[in-house]
């Protein structure tokens, strides 16, 4: 635990030293082009982000099964009175969420707030065993944001509570699990927003889901009724 | 930049940090307990103990009904959805004291556990061997290592059907009992694993045969040594390619056992348990040749010693048929096949093991039945649906990772 403290403490040290060098004499403001952190999105304004996560699930879950990284996209479309809504798709093909929700920020100084509630589907088929594995669900995702921006940079806390309202998973005809409202747990992430060139934004999330059922993995069938913390590594391209 | 870099490998070394190795959450009765105090009970009382029971306190936790079915070391009390005890039996004079723990096997929730039966509710006959079977067990249970403290009791509803009593029905536990990701104080295809699965109502194993460079089948579930089931050690990769004098001195399993040779296994279960069924699930072709006479052999070693055993080689895949059927005189090999009811036949296999997911069909196993033999289903582990297989199915037994749903299941059944 002391490691992982020290490290993390480096690590927000480090950037904040790199947010501090010199900086240029241009008239970027981090909040024109960010994605995570709170401010007040232009209003009709669209902003699209395209990136990889890679999650390390438990070895519980996990055995043998084969990794790959979930494709994100991310988007925001500015609405009147500091109200936006955001979209959100992740995908790795056989296991695929939208998400999609009202938020509304508040901006005072260099730090932001932002408080919304995504609705989302997630619908997964796989052919296993000659037999079509699929899943469905409805899940939830209360969250609110706090941010503080520099200049070029803009760090973002973002937690949020993860409700299953139904989730039905099938194999073959077997409905192998039907579940309704529940609280899967919740997520805390942190996100770091750097213009990297010209006027883009690169985002780096680092992600704790903190859950029972972990939606990416429904094809695992877990039947565990335990948490797990799901550690996962976000890097994005603010388009 | 270079600052971001940092940075970013600090952030991946965060990410890494975050996975701790899971811990084993079986509480302890430490100087608690009274065990230790008692005189043990004839296996013919335990017996006595044994059936359906109603809990008049306790049920918003464990629900209304419980089995109690003594084990070959232990007594196990479980009810319908994972949870369960595993309990230790004694008596003072005609007081019965049970004490052991309790845990969900779906989640980490657990605690201990004090019963007593006292001389006018149970104790006396239970010790003696005469007087009614009108037992009523009261006492306590706690959360993880706290005291009991929260009331328990229950009462003796009826004796197992006569059913259950007739049938030769299998619980099946899966790779030696259960998979490491349950979180068992013992390693998965160990033999302390099959040891240990016994207080947990199991009367079969399955197991994962493989075999090392050298020629030596051992029990081992994936192809490469990784941490989900070893220690860190000098040896990692491709298992196969070790000697079975490296695997044995290299390898300890995640909680420090050896692999076990399927030699070693084999002799274990004969000696030294009283379960009923071994289920050795080819992992690899190459071990057919080498695994077979040892089968043979521990069926010898079983019928010199007057024990009723199935042993059987699993056919999971095409491979392993193939493999088999290059063997001589394979047809009078005891196997079990896993895939269709046409392979079974050819190469005339005891039992028939199909997927859970293909349903009960019941028609195909009453098929196998008239023609004389067993069919066992895989692997199932959502109690709502070994019920439903257990009431409704026909099979000879069923593999789960939970053999104690299964035997709430098999041990109510009417």
């Amino acid at each position: 635990m002391n490691i992982r403290l020290s490290l993390f403490f480096f690590f927000i040290g480090s950037l904040l030293v790199s947010a501090q060098e010199p900086a240029s004499k241009d008239t970027f403001d981090i909040t024109m082009s960010s994605m995570q952190f709170p401010h007040h999105y232009k209003k009709w304004g669209f902003q699209v982000s395209a990136g990889l996560s890679m999650v390390k699930p438990p070895k519980d879950l996990l055995e043998n099964a084969i990794q790959a990284p979930l494709v994100n996209f991310h988007a925001t479309f500015g609405l009147p009175v500091n109200f936006s809504l955001e979209a959100d798709l992740l995908t790795i093909i056989v296991s695929n969420q939208l998400a999609l929700g009202p938020t509304y920020s508040f901006l005072y100084k260099n730090f932001g707030i932002k408080a919304g509630w995504d609705i989302a589907f997630v619908y997964g088929q796989l052919k296993q065993g000659g037999f079509d594995n699929s899943m469905r669900a409805w899940i939830h995702y209360p969250n609110l944001s706090v941010g503080y921006k520099l200049k070029k940079m803009a760090f973002t806390l973002k937690g949020e509570m993860v409700i299953v309202a139904k989730q039905v998973t099938k194999s073959g005809e077997n409905e192998v699990e039907n579940s309704t409202n529940f609280i899967n747990g919740g997520t805390f992430a942190l996100y770091i927003e750097q213009r990297i060139h010209k006027n883009k934004v690169f985002v780096i999330g680092i992600k704790d889901n903190y859950v029972k059922m972990y939606w990416p993995t429904w094809m695992l069938f877990s039947t565990f009724n335990r948490y797990y913390h799901i550690p996962e590594l976000n890097f994005s391209w603010i388009l | 930049m270079k600052v971001t870099y940092l940075s970013i490998i600090g952030l991946l070394l965060f990410l890494c940090g975050c996975n701790k190795d899971t811990s084993v959450p079986i509480p302890s009765q430490g100087p608690n307990s009274v065990i230790t105090e008692t005189n043990p009970l004839q296996p013919s009382s335990k017996i006595l103990m044994e059936g359906v029971y109603h809990v008049t306190s306790g049920a918003d936790m464990f629900g209304d009904y419980m089995v109690v079915k003594s084990t070959r070391t232990s007594l196990m009390i479980a009810n319908n959805n994972g949870k369960h005890f595993i309990m230790d039996i004694g008596h003072l004079d005609s007081v019965v004291f049970i004490q052991g723990y309790w845990r969900d096997g779906y989640s980490d929730a657990t605690g201990l556990c004090n019963l007593i039966i006292s001389k006018s509710e149970g104790g006396t006959t239970i010790v003696t061997g005469n007087g009614s079977q009108k037992i009523i067990m009261r006492g306590a249970y706690g959360n993880d290592n706290g005291l009991p403290d929260k009331t328990l009791t229950l009462e003796y509803l009826r004796p197992f059907s006569d059913k259950v009593k007739n049938s030769n029905f299998y619980i099946l536990a899966h790779r030696c009992g259960g998979r490491n990701s349950d979180r068992l104080p013992v390693s998965e295809n160990s033999i302390a694993m099959v040891r240990y699965t016994e207080k947990l109502g199991t009367t079969g194993v399955e197991c994962d045969p493989r075999i090392s460079s050298d020629g030596v089948a051992f029990v081992y579930h994936d192809p490469d040594i990784n941490t989900r089931l070893t220690q860190k050690g000098p040896l990692s990769g491709d298992i196969s390619k070790y000697t079975w004098l490296e695997l044995s001195s290299f390898v300890r399993l995640i909680h420090g056992e050896k692999i076990p040779s399927v030699d070693e296994l084999l002799t274990y279960v004969i000696d030294s348990s009283s379960l009923r069924f071994v289920y050795l699930d080819m992992k690899d072709a190459a071990a057919v040749p080498v695994v077979i006479p040892l089968e043979l052999k521990a069926l010898q070693r079983a019928q010199d010693k007057g024990r009723d055993i199935m042993i059987v080689m699993g056919i999971p895949t095409t491979d392993v048929l193939d493999a088999l059927l290059a063997y001589p005189d394979y047809q009078n090999i005891p196997t079990l096949c896993e895939l269709t009811v046409d392979d079974v036949r050819q190469v005339n296999s005891k039992v028939w093991a199909p997927r859970w997911t293909l349903g009960t069909q019941n028609d195909l196993v009453q098929q196998m039945h008239n023609e004389g033999r067993l069919a066992v289903c895989w692997t199932i582990d959502t109690p709502s649906w070994i019920a439903k297989f257990i009431n409704e199915g026909q099979f000879n037994g069923l593999l789960t990772n939970y053999p104690y749903v299964e035997a709430f299941y098999h041990y109510t059944e009417e």
